[in-house]
């Protein structure tokens, strides 16, 4: 009987996390369109629940595949176990909800799995390797082309969008829903498998049903939470202009379904973020010569800095470090827990 | 005339880098995910310079 606990434990903190995780990540997908009061909180809710699942189902069987049985072989995945890893998934994503940060769960989820592996030596390094390579490639990519888009592209795709004025026309409004329908879809396909990857490891459930799961727990969630995180969560994407969010959300959204389909787990949260730094860093440097090109440069430095706290901040290189500094240290973290956990409970038998 | 400064340096050193990582993977007998790190390293030395020990708004 004690294993039917355990599993109904397990089951329901997968829930938890895909509740959670369908809450918190509502504001990030549908904030500039609810921000802008094209769509009702409501309207963004049910959108939300309905593509996250649709893109649960589709893509995400592929990340699961990987967490449930590449990192650490499916055999591992004992009831103990996967309620172990879904608590310290469940557990960060809670803290985050607290903090009002969106965390980067899948780098959490990896990190916890790498502890597990690690502890046991049973991980499976070649895959660390690829998805480690995946993540700084994809980092530096999606860093580029945001950067591009701000220093060469971005006044030019500010007058194409015309968002400027205020009679937006209908095509605006239908590309802002869409784009939103888009993150929501990217966002369902890499996190089911943070939801239910122990799960379809320890074969507790088979894939299918899984996914179905998670899905319906992540769009549960916006449901349930959507209407109150929406204004707290993903602010850094709701206080960026109109036109800025939505480069950064295609990129996003495209470079996050892209990874999923490859079956590599990926932060949806971080991409964002490096685009959101990417495309503020292009547009702070297409600055320079624009000001040395008025004969600034003949002005002191005092004066310039008193000249650059006067615009709006696009690139600050504290926060920057910051931001980077907190990634690195999240997916250790819950390495080095994780690794502590099965170490010392492996001692009293087999987890 | 067309001037480069230093950070469209920054961005083509960042792309060279990305699409020699890429031809690797292709081109060589390396797995893909070593050429994807081999372009991925230099890039990110890039970026760092062009973030931090250049970044714009000190300019």
């Amino acid at each position: 009987m004690g294993v039917g606990i355990l599993l109904i434990a397990a089951i329901a903190i997968a829930g938890f996390v895909g509740i959670s995780i369908g809450g918190s990540d509502t504001g990030v997908s549908f904030g500039p369109a609810v921000g802008s009061n094209i769509i009702s909180t409501r309207l963004a809710c049910l959108l939300m629940g309905v593509f996250a699942i649709l893109g649960g189902v589709t893509v995400g069987p592929n990340v699961v595949n990987t967490m449930s049985n590449e990192i650490v072989p499916s055999s591992y995945f004992t009831e103990i176990a996967s309620v172990a890893i879904l608590l310290f998934i469940g557990i960060s994503i809670a803290y985050g909800v607290m903090m009002k940060i969106s965390v980067a769960t899948s780098q959490i989820a990896v990190g916890a799995l790498m502890g597990m592996g690690a502890a046991l030596s049973v991980l499976n390094w070649h895959t660390i390797g690829v998805i480690f390579a995946w993540w700084a490639f994809s980092s530096v990519v999606v860093f580029w082309i945001s950067a591009v888009i701000g220093r060469y592209f971005y006044g030019r795709i500010v007058r194409t969008l015309g968002f400027e004025n205020d009679t937006r026309n209908r095509l605006a409004k239908v590309v802002i829903i869409l784009v939103g329908c888009y993150v929501a879809f990217s966002d369902g396909s890499s996190n089911v498998a943070n939801v239910v990857a122990p799960l379809v490891g320890s074969g507790s459930i088979s894939l299918l049903p899984a996914v179905a799961f998670a899905g319906l727990s992540i769009g549960g969630g916006a449901f349930l939470l959507g209407s109150r995180t929406i204004k707290t969560i993903g602010k850094d994407i709701t206080h960026l202009s109109l036109e800025a969010a939505l480069i950064v959300e295609v990129i996003g959204a495209t470079t996050i379904t892209f990874l999923s389909w490859s079956g590599i787990p990926a932060s949806l949260t971080i991409t964002l973020t490096m685009c959101i730094i990417g495309l503020g860093w292009g547009r702070a440097t297409r600055h320079v010569p624009l000001i040395r090109g008025v004969g600034l440069e003949k002005k002191t430095r005092d004066d310039m800095r008193r000249i650059e706290k006067d615009r709006p901040s696009l690139y600050d290189v504290g926060i920057v470090r910051k931001i980077t500094s907190i990634w690195l240290f999240t997916p250790m973290a819950a390495f080095i827990l994780s690794f502590l956990f099965f170490r010392v409970f492996s001692f009293f038998g087999p987890v | 005339m067309i001037s480069l400064d230093y950070y469209d340096m920054v961005l083509g050193g960042i792309f060279a880098s990305l699409i020699l990582g890429v031809g690797v993977g292709f081109l060589t007998e390396l797995p893909m995910q070593m050429g994807l790190g081999f372009g991925a390293f230099p890039s990110l030395m890039m970026m760092y310079h062009g973030m931090f020990t250049n970044a714009p708004a000190h300019e």
